[in-house]
Formats: structure tokens, sequence, C-alpha cells
């Protein structure tokens, strides 16, 4: 089964300036990771993993320093401005927070023709008839099109994202925190909606987010992220139920518990320390804060080892802490699976 | 008010065009028919008058109104309705060179400073600089001595003179808008940079636009008439308002009337100006600018007849036995007129921690700040009781203040807004720490450090000589915490603490707060919307649902066996309750605004149990000991919870 993946990132770096004299900060670096055609896969980190600038830079929205981005096969990675407008019906995005991705000066109607636009005029009735099906599928009354974003509740408000964002019938969305700002009945209907759609239309996500149980839900792979660095990659089930990455189970730690009783048990273990955020200029990024790391942590940084049940893992010591997932190879690689 | 039946085409309004809701605002209405009527005027100025405006009559000079002139005659006896209407051609074509020239500059060279950026930026914004360093009328005079008498010269200098004040607003503007997410999703969607500016950056803009060009107009209308009295635009004979007011003033003494029909027009024109950007404005956004409390849904509104059914529980009957430290009695909140809270009822006993529970919009952040007075949105506390170790807060706002910081501490959601970004950490809690307690400069600062280290914070004296933005999330809701220890209180009120900050600090929050309770004593009133919150460090909990409490029990029974369907319908919802490849549940709907309340149960719009019964208004009973539910299926719920 060797299909082609949809989007394929290698090695992606970027950086922000911050003023002259100060050496630039890297969000991303360099990390690779692929998406098949009809598969999700969630990103997952702390604020400021880098996150929603790979989301970005894959559409265009932030400049890329190092690395490359390929699209349905085709190098996109400083794309034109005509390329992009060529790409925007393949490729959209829904934003995090719905009171801002929609213009309130405009009518739903507007917005939701503004990914027609660039790619010829159709027909009124035409335009007409797509936003009436469009708004059908996720699930809002048809007058939707003639009224204001300010008439709506941020959940419908991000189900007429969701619709913009499908209106040129695209084959991937990049979902940067799609659900993070809405209650959680109203979380619960759009995650399913995007489920859905996702059957329906065989569309490609990737899903961003800092929430692992909504990644876990929707994801079929996980990528985990800290400081810009990929610190571990799978299958989603895989690694939610037995992480590799001291990282990733500090994260599933972190996450509480639904369950009083399991809670308790939890955080009982639960240290008091406080983290402080010492940057670590060679090693492992996450040496710092980890309960395992030695010497050799702080002085090398870890290589991406892919691991035999498909996931992969940036950890010198995955082999003594996880003997049942030793390394296979020795050597980095990138990760690449559609197994 | 609009309610199309069918969907219609993207581009087409279903409504009323602008004119016409500019024109149903009163001063909409009077300020345009006031500017029609002179421009009409002004043009069809030989059909109205007979007299020409040069045409002398020595006979009738100084001449107040009568028939044959309609508004008297000035020193040579020239009509003054006919000097007044040609003489308004001029100023209304001042207007409109000065105004096309400032708007075309200022439109156009602020759009493409705040959205291009760069050099663009740099010589727009240094030149409206350059042109702000110079005296305006200083140099209309220039040019007027350059080519004297030519007002179209001085109009279009006016109109670039005042163009950088526009220009430096639209800048700013837009290098707002531009970082706005919808510009970034018009990016995606592949528009181009005209369509994007065409499409969402002016819209926006347009306000600012129209009022800006209003007042300048009206400046222009002044400035007009200013250089007229001064002779220096039109050349006398000829007719100008500024030359009218002129004349009057010459002869003020011996015909104080003729500066009536010189000056009132002047008036009224520039206040017409002003009052029609404002109309123009608001009809131009009437349509998106809905306040986010007061969104229209199209449901009708019911008609509550509330005033407490009968049968409430109106008192809480969990831990009764105990003396609770916080007693919270059917505290209902109006904002606005509107109830937002009501009937709430709730006790805390001393160290129990408390949940309340629910999403956006039903009340519990409100409540929380209800407590301790301080209701948000000009709302108040419209009946029922806080008491507090046995005094009610609600009656005895001395109690209220005297409890704040000391009995009752609260942190908010966003550790920034606690704190003040002028002062350093040590200063803030020092400050809170002598309001509190007698002590003098060494022992403030040794108690700081003391309440730093409670927190776990790993170098007090260090982060003591911080300002709040060299802090990270964490550690700023650390020291908001401290600061809310300062004043040793013996209830902690914290609404949504954690949901600011990353799961593994949020842990760390969790864990502190439960050590802190566990070293003083204190109680802790927690309003979040997450249940693993909830179940980390909450003994009981109470849902809200559309400004009601619908539920209060233990956690480990609300979670094993809830008794009302909204807190089912929010644990299932929960991804963490997911199975692999299932959809999620949900709850259907929305929560209701307050303006939508039905007077039955709140709930039942969105409940799958609803039947006939929930129509009615429904009651908070107790069908389980210590535990309340407002379900009137509470009962069949607690049957088949247990079976």
């Amino acid at each position: 089964m060797t299909q082609p993946p949809l989007l394929d990132i290698k090695d992606l770096t970027v950086e922000f300036r911050q003023g002259r004299r100060t050496s630039p900060l890297r969000a991303v670096d360099t990390v690779s990771l692929s998406i098949a055609p009809g598969e999700t896969v969630g990103l997952v980190g702390e604020s400021g993993s880098g996150k929603s600038t790979i989301g970005r830079a894959v559409l265009g929205l932030n400049r890329v320093h190092s690395g490359q981005v390929h699209f349905e096969g085709r190098d996109v990675t400083h794309a034109s401005s005509r390329l992009r407008r060529g790409l925007s019906a393949r490729l959209q995005v829904v934003f995090q927070d719905p009171y801002s991705s929609l213009n309130p000066a405009r009518t739903i109607g507007q917005t939701l023709a503004e990914p027609l636009l660039a790619h010829g005029k159709p027909r009124k009735q035409e335009m007409r008839d797509r936003i009436a099906e469009m708004l059908s599928r996720v699930g809002m009354p048809a007058d939707t099109a003639d009224r204001y974003p300010g008439q709506f509740s941020g959940g419908q408000r991000q189900r007429i994202a969701i619709a913009r964002a499908l209106m040129p019938e695209p084959r991937l969305v990049i979902c940067d925190e799609p659900v993070s700002a809405l209650d959680l009945s109203i979380q619960a209907q759009v995650m399913n909606l995007l489920a859905d759609l996702q059957r329906d239309l065989d569309l490609s996500y990737l899903f961003i987010a800092h929430d692992l149980p909504v990644v876990r839900h929707l994801s079929h792979r996980i990528v985990v992220l800290y400081r810009g660095q990929v610190m571990e990659t799978g299958p989603a089930a895989t690694l939610y139920d037995d992480p590799v990455h001291p990282y990733t189970r500090t994260l599933l730690a972190a996450v509480p518990q639904p369950d009083p009783t399991a809670q308790r048990a939890r955080t009982a273990q639960r240290g008091t320390a406080t983290t402080v955020s010492a940057p670590a200029p060679a090693g492992c990024v996450f040496a710092h804060r980890c309960p395992h790391a030695v010497d050799l942590c702080r002085r090398e940084r870890p290589p991406l080892l892919p691991l035999p049940d498909g996931r992969a893992a940036a950890c010198h010591r995955t082999a003594e802490l996880h003997p049942h997932a030793k390394a296979r190879q020795s050597q980095p690689h990138t990760v690449r699976k559609h197994s | 008010m609009k309610q199309p039946t069918t969907p219609s085409a993207p581009r087409s309004r279903n409504r009323r065009p602008l004119i016409r809701r500019v024109l149903v605002r009163p001063a909409g209405a009077l300020s345009l028919g006031w500017l029609v009527l002179l421009t009409v005027a002004t043009l069809a100025a030989p059909l109205l008058t007979t007299h020409g405006p040069l045409d002398q009559d020595l006979g009738h000079v100084l001449s107040g109104p009568t028939a044959d002139h309609l508004l008297g005659t000035d020193n040579l006896g020239r009509d003054l309705l006919s000097r007044l209407l040609f003489g308004g051609r001029s100023t209304l074509l001042a207007v409109g060179e000065a105004l096309a020239v400032f708007l075309a500059l200022g439109v156009t060279l602020g759009l493409a400073s705040g959205f291009l950026g760069g050099w663009v930026d740099w010589l727009t914004v240094r030149t409206a600089d350059l042109l702000f360093a110079l005296p305006g009328i200083i140099i209309v005079l220039v040019v007027l001595s350059v080519f004297p008498g030519n007002l179209h010269a001085a109009m279009i200098t006016f109109g670039v003179l005042g163009s950088p004040g526009i220009i430096r607003i639209l800048r700013s503007q837009t290098l707002g808008i531009r970082e706005e997410l919808y510009v970034a999703a018009a990016k995606v969607a592949g528009l181009t940079r005209q369509q994007i500016l065409r499409r969402h950056i002016l819209p926006r803009l347009i306000s600012t636009v129209i009022v800006q060009a209003a007042l300048f107009a009206a400046i222009v209308v002044t400035i007009q008439a200013g250089l007229g009295f001064l002779g220096l635009g039109a050349q006398p004979p000829d007719p100008t308002w500024g030359g009218l007011v002129a004349d009057a003033s010459q002869a003020l003494d011996r015909a104080p009337w003729m500066l009536v029909p010189s000056g009132i027009p002047l008036v009224l024109t520039v206040l017409a100006l002003g009052s029609l950007g404002d109309a123009v404005r608001d009809a131009a956004t009437e349509g998106w600018s809905v306040s986010r409390m007061t969104a229209p849904t199209d449901a009708p509104r019911t008609v509550r007849d509330d005033r407490r059914p009968a049968g409430t529980v109106t008192t809480n009957s969990t831990r009764s036995g105990t003396s609770a430290l916080l007693s919270v009695r059917n505290l209902s909140i109006d904002i606005g007129g509107v109830p937002v809270v009501q009937e709430v009822s709730f006790d805390i006993a001393p160290g129990e921690t408390v949940g309340v529970v629910g999403e956006s919009g039903c009340g519990k952040s409100v409540t929380s700040l209800g407590i301790l007075g301080l209701v948000p949105g000009g709302g108040r506390v419209a009946q029922g009781q806080v008491l507090f170790d046995g005094t009610d807060l609600v009656a005895s706002p001395a109690a209220r203040t005297q409890v704040r910081g000391t009995g009752i501490a609260y942190v908010s959601q966003e550790p920034m807004v606690a704190l003040d970004p002028m002062f350093t950490v040590g200063r803030q809690l020092g400050e809170a720490v002598r309001r509190h307690e007698r002590c003098d400069r060494r022992e403030a600062r040794s108690r700081v450090t003391e309440l730093l280290d409670m927190v776990n914070i790993p170098d007090p004296a260090a982060v003591a000589g911080r300002h709040p933005h060299q802090l990270s999330g964490g550690m700023a809701q650390r020291v908001a915490i401290a600061l809310a220890l300062a004043g040793r209180p013996k209830l902690l009120i914290a609404d949504e603490p954690t949901t600011a900050l990353d799961v593994t600090v949020q842990a760390e929050i969790l864990t502190l707060l439960r050590n802190l309770q566990a070293d003083t004593g204190m109680a802790v009133l927690i309003v979040t919307h997450d249940w693993g919150v909830v179940a980390d460090l909450c003994h009981r909990a109470v849902v809200m649902y559309a400004g009601q409490v619908v539920e209060a029990a233990d956690v480990e029974e609300m979670f094993a066996r809830p008794l009302h369907p909204y807190t089912a319908g929010l644990l299932a919802a929960n991804p963490h309750r997911a199975r692999e490849g299932e959809p999620l549940p949900t709850i259907p709907g929305t929560v209701p605004a307050p303006r939508d309340w039905p007077s039955g149960c709140r709930f039942a719009a969105r409940c799958e149990l609803a039947d006939d019964r929930c129509a009615e208004p429904v009651t908070l009973t107790e069908p389980a000991p210590d535990r309340l539910s407002r379900c009137v299926r509470s009962q069949q719920l607690l049957a088949e919870g247990t079976s």
C-alpha cells in the first residue's frame, strides 16, 4: 500500500527575527511529517511548541527558513502568490478563533463565496446553490447566508468557518485548534462534524491542538512537538495508550481524567515541582524537565529513531526505558510510514 | 425584522438600501435634508430670486426682510438671499474639492501604508509627519498669495494638508485588521491583495472614513468662510459666505439683522455635516455591529412567570447539619434588567472545595463575582443572600468591603490582568500584605518571600524583583495566587484558574491549590468547564445551566450517576470518554441567551428525555440524600443508575 502522500513536509525549519541584535527564534526545527489522502495527522504540543507555525508555513502564511513542503507531489515551499491561488482550491484552513476568522462587516454568503472567486467567477445561481448546500452540510439553516457573523454563537461560527474551507472542495484542511475555543457540548458537535465530513468527502486533516484526548479521538497518527522539534510520532492509539517519549508521558499524565477516583490516585503520585524554563543549548530540548535525563541528554540532541511498532521517538534512552520498543536502526531517519 | 425564506444571492443584501436607513434616523433625515436643500437652492439660484447677487438697490440699503427682499439687503442694497445662494456655490465647490483631495490621498495612502508596510509605509508616515509639522493655514495663505484669489488652489492645498490625520488613523486600523484571522483565511482562499483590500479592509474602515470626511468637510466650510471673511477667496464684489459675515460685522451697530442670514446657514451646514456623518456611520454598520449579549434570535420571546414557582426548594438542604463558611441563598442577578442568574443556592463548608460547572453563558462567573458584590456589566444582585461566616454580604456593603481579600480572595482566569504591569511582583505583594497586616517594611518583605515560597516559586527573591511581563503564564498565575493569599483568606474563589495554561502547568497549579488547601485549611470555590479539573480538585460540584442550578452532588456520585440530563450529556461529550470509531455523544443545540429562556425547563429543548411535564417550571428536588436535581425524571434517573 504505497499511496503517495498528499502533504509531505521534510526538515521544515521556520525562524522569526527578534530585532537586529538577537539571533532569530527557531520556532520550528527540522520537522518532517506526511499526510496520506483521507488521513488525519494530529499535531500536539504546548504553547510555543511551533504547532501552529507548521500549519501556517504549509499555508504560506509564514516564511520557510529551510526544508521543503510538497503538496500533491509539487514543491510549494516558496510558492508564488499565483501558484498559491491555484492551491487554494485544494488546501484550506479552519482557525481556532471563530470570532476573528469571520469578517464582521460581511455577510456569511459573501464570506463563503470568497474561496470560489479565486477560480473564475461562477454564475450567481451556481454560487447560491453551492452556498446553500455547504451550509446545510454543516448543519446551518439556509437563511444564514444573508446574515452577519455577529448574529451567531461561537459554535455556529466555527461551522461557518468549516463551510468556507470546504467551498472549493479541498483535499487537505489545516485545522488550527478548531475546537479549543468551544464549549464542551459544542466541541463534541464540531468534532463529529469534522469526522463526518472526512468520511463523506475523503478529506485529509492536519489537526493542530493542545488537547490530547481531542487529538486522539480524531487522528489516525499523532506527532508530538516540543520547542519546535518532534519528540514522538506514531499511530494515535499506540502513542496515546503506551507513550515512549518522557515528554509524551508527562503530557498525558498532566491531563486530568474526568473520573474522581482515578484522578485522585494519579494526583497522589504527582510531584510538587515547578517547571523552570531553562533552555538547553546543545542537548535534548526536554532534558531540563525530564526525570530520566542523563549527561548524554544534555550534550547531544537525540535523533528521531523509528521503532518496530511503527512509531518513532527522539530519546537517547528509549531502549533502556522501553525494552519492548527497541530502536531498529541507529541513524536518523525521517518519519514516513503509511503502513 | 428580516426573515428571508429562500437563500438569496451572496452579494445581494436582503435589506433596505443605505440611503433609506440614513433617512429613518431623525438626525440623518434633518441634516441630509438641509444639505440637499442647500445644494438644490444654490444650483437653482437664478430661478429662486429675481435679484442678481450684484444688483444694487440703493433705495433699500440695510433693510430687514421685506416682500421684495426676503432676507433683507446689505449696505449697498444688494439682495441677501441672492448673495447667500450664489455664495453657497463657491462654498459647496470648495468643500467638494478639498474633500476629494483629502479622501483620495488619505484612503489610498492610509490603506497602502498599513497593508503593504515596508518602504511604502516608511515613506508615507515620514511625509505625513512632515506635513503635520507645517502650519496649514499659513501654507494656504502662501498659496493664495502666489495664486491670488484662486480658491481652487487653496482648497486643494488644504485637502493635502488635512490628509495626514486620516492617513495615520487608517494606517493604524489597517495594521490591526491585517492581523485578523479572516484576512489570513482570505489569503488561503486565494484572493489577491486588491480583493482583500476591497472586501475585507475597506468595509471595516468605512465608518472611520465617513466620520473623518464629515468632520473635515465641516472644517473646510469654516476655513472657506474664514478666507472669504478676510477677503482672500473670491474677490469682492463676488458673493461668499465669509464675505457676507464680514459685511454684516461692519454694519453690526446699524443693522444687526444682517448677521442672521449670513451666519445661520454657515452654522447649520457645519452642524448638518457632523450629524450626517454620525447617521451614515450608524446606518452603514447597523447590520453587523450587533453586540454579542443581545444577539437576536428569531425565537419569539417567551413570557416568563418566574418569581419562585410554588414548591421550590429554597434552601440547600445539603450539608444542612454542618455550619457552612459560605452560604449562598436564592441569589438572583440582573444585568441590564435581564436576569442572568436565578435563585442559586449552595453551601461551602470550611476547607471544602466546590466546583461550579457549566458552559459559557450559564452564569457561573457572574455567580462567583456576585458573591463578592462585583457583578460585571452594570449588573446588580436582585435578590437573595450571601452569608459568609453568618454575615449577609448582600445586605451590608461595609461587610462586603471588609471581607474582600481577608475573608474571600479571588483569582481570575487571566493572571496578567490581575497583576499591574507597572510594578514589580514584590511591590504588588508588599502592598497587599501591608493592606491586611500591620507590619513594617522588613516584616512585609519577609512575608512576601514567604508567600512566594508558599506557591512554590523556586527563587522568591529574584521573582519579587520582576515585572509581570517577565513571568511565564504559569508563574504569573502562581503570583496571582500568592496575591490572593496575602490576606490569609478563608475562601478562595478561582474563576477558571487554569483554562489559559498549558496542561502540564495546569497540573502544577492544581497540585498547588490542593496543597495550599491542606496547609491553610481554606475553602475553595472553583469555576470551571473542565470535568477533569472537577475530578482532580473538588469534593462537591454544582452544575449550572441557563442561570439556574440544575444539579448538585458529591463528585464521585455525580460522575458515577448524574441525575440531570444536562450533567449526563456534558460528561458524555467529553472526548476522554470517547469510544474509538464512534461519534461523540452530543447535546444538540446551544445554551439559550437569557432573553430566550423558556418558562418551563430551560434544558428541555436540547433534552432527549423531555416530555409534556417539562413545559412547566421545574423545581430543584432532592431525589437522594445530599443530592439535588432540577429534573422531573430525577427519581427515574436515580433508579436507572443504581440498577
